[in-house]
């Protein structure tokens, strides 16, 4: 039989970094979660994309087990890495911060194709797109 | 807030909000917006309400963020977000000469029955290595058959809780040099040695950036993970001893192969896996060895 999940838990963790500090600490801390086994898995799963921050969802079991899937890193986290830019605009409609060509958005695209709610690679762009405005970056071609 | 000490001692500041449901991802990325920092979304499964958790650096922080949005700030204490951690109710058999408990009382309750073996207490604190994970375990167990206790020299690096300096200072080995990159994993190791009464150096050190050699010891301990044993393969082994061994841990089955890899300058001696988790024991060929080796080449000239 399934084990009874008694709370789903989403965060933002930096991979390969998570530690026992606040937010990861108290977080899972709270739900009962073994926190330095969470932090073992996670960071030995995430090992590989040193440097990203990766949405995770922690589901937690009522034996106080877990399980986590991790999802591919935001989509402005991802635009600002291409566009060399460390904070996005705080103006966007007023003030643009940088420009990406369409290559270069479509980039971002395959990596959160998986996680995109979008049929095919033109809507994902278009969403994307999205929050490339949003961050004051101008799409140009 | 302070920051973190080397056991959950301190209370942990919390903005928090309950929102409907449906609403919670959308809320709390405005908060996470709002606030410059990752909110967390906790939800029951078909639950109505969810709740979105900030953690501010200060209280003017939080209030700033619940002048914006609401919600409450708490104060939330060890006992809520440290203590309902699975507690350890028995101890851990290492081998047949030690055990780790919790705290002073099992410790207490265990040495009159227990005579003859030593008993090591390593509480739940805020650095990796309680004994209850596999990786620790089958490295302890690893340390616990290596055969040049107890008179050779250990390193252990990565040392977390400190709990395998400390077992193989009881274990008879009083050459130890232990460190850590991270500085609350440092005193929590210290911590526990005062706990225990041992003495073991615990240093705040990068193993990235020690000088190959640097350290000479019988047993090197590394419990860390692939990524970086497979990069610092060649530093680990610069600090073995011939014919000693190096224990190796925080590795997956399917990584086995590249760690073989780097550190083909040894050779495999064990290989043990606990709960899709290995542990690999490399040996560095003795001088003596060697030699003979290659006077048994001449003698067959």
């Amino acid at each position: 039989m399934a084990k009874e999940v008694v709370a789903t838990i989403k965060l933002q963790i930096p991979a390969g970094q998570a530690n026992p500090a606040p937010p990861v600490g108290p977080a899972l801390g709270q739900q009962g979660v073994n926190i330095m086994a969470f932090c073992k898995e996670f960071n030995a799963t995430t090992q590989k994309q040193a440097g990203d921050i990766l949405p995770v969802v922690i589901t937690v079991y009522k034996d106080k087990t877990f399980s986590f899937i991790t999802k591919s890193p935001p989509a402005g986290v991802l635009l600002k890495k291409i566009a060399k830019i460390a904070t996005a605009s705080k103006e966007p409609n007023k003030t643009k911060v940088a420009k990406l060509t369409k290559a270069q958005v479509m980039e971002v695209v395959k990596i959160k194709m998986k996680d995109l709610n979008a049929n095919d690679e033109e809507a994902a762009f278009r969403i994307i797109a999205g929050t490339a405005r949003q961050a004051g970056i101008e799409i140009i071609g | 807030m302070k920051p973190l000490l080397s056991s959950p001692k301190n209370r942990v500041l919390v903005w928090r909000k309950w929102v409907a449901s449906e609403k919670m991802e959308a809320f709390g990325a405005l908060a996470g917006e709002v606030a410059g920092k990752c909110p967390i979304l906790t939800s029951a499964p078909f639950g109505k309400c969810g709740r979105v958790d900030i953690y501010p650096a200060d209280k003017r922080e939080a209030l700033q963020i619940k002048k914006l949005l609401g919600g409450r700030i708490l104060n939330l204490s060890p006992d809520v977000w440290w203590k309902p951690q699975v507690p350890r109710r028995h101890p851990f058999r290492i081998g047949k000469r030690l055990l780790v408990v919790q705290d002073a009382k099992q410790k207490e309750n265990l040495a009159q029955r227990e005579k003859g073996k030593s008993i090591l207490i390593v509480p739940a604190g805020l650095a990796f290595g309680t004994g209850e994970h596999a990786t620790t375990r089958l490295c302890l167990e690893a340390i616990s058959s290596a055969p040049v206790f107890p008179f050779g020299a250990f390193l252990d690096a990565g040392t977390g809780s400190g709990i395998l300096a400390m077992a193989a200072k009881l274990m008879g080995c009083s050459n130890i040099e232990a460190f850590d990159y991270d500085a609350k994993a440092v005193a929590v190791a210290r911590e526990n040695a005062s706990i225990n009464g041992v003495r073991v150096r615990f240093q705040k050190k990068d193993l990235s950036r020690i000088t190959p050699g640097k350290f000479k010891a019988d047993v090197v301990v590394a419990n860390i993970i692939a990524s970086v044993l497979e990069k610092e393969a060649s530093r680990l082994l610069s600090f073995l001893n011939p014919g000693g061994h190096l224990v190796i841990s925080g590795i997956r089955p399917c990584e086995v192969t590249a760690m073989k890899r780097a550190f083909s300058g040894a050779s495999l001696i064990s290989k043990k896996t606990s709960e899709n988790w290995c542990c690999l024991v490399f040996g560095k060929r003795s001088i003596d060895s060697d030699i003979l080796k290659s006077l048994g080449n001449k003698e067959m000239e």
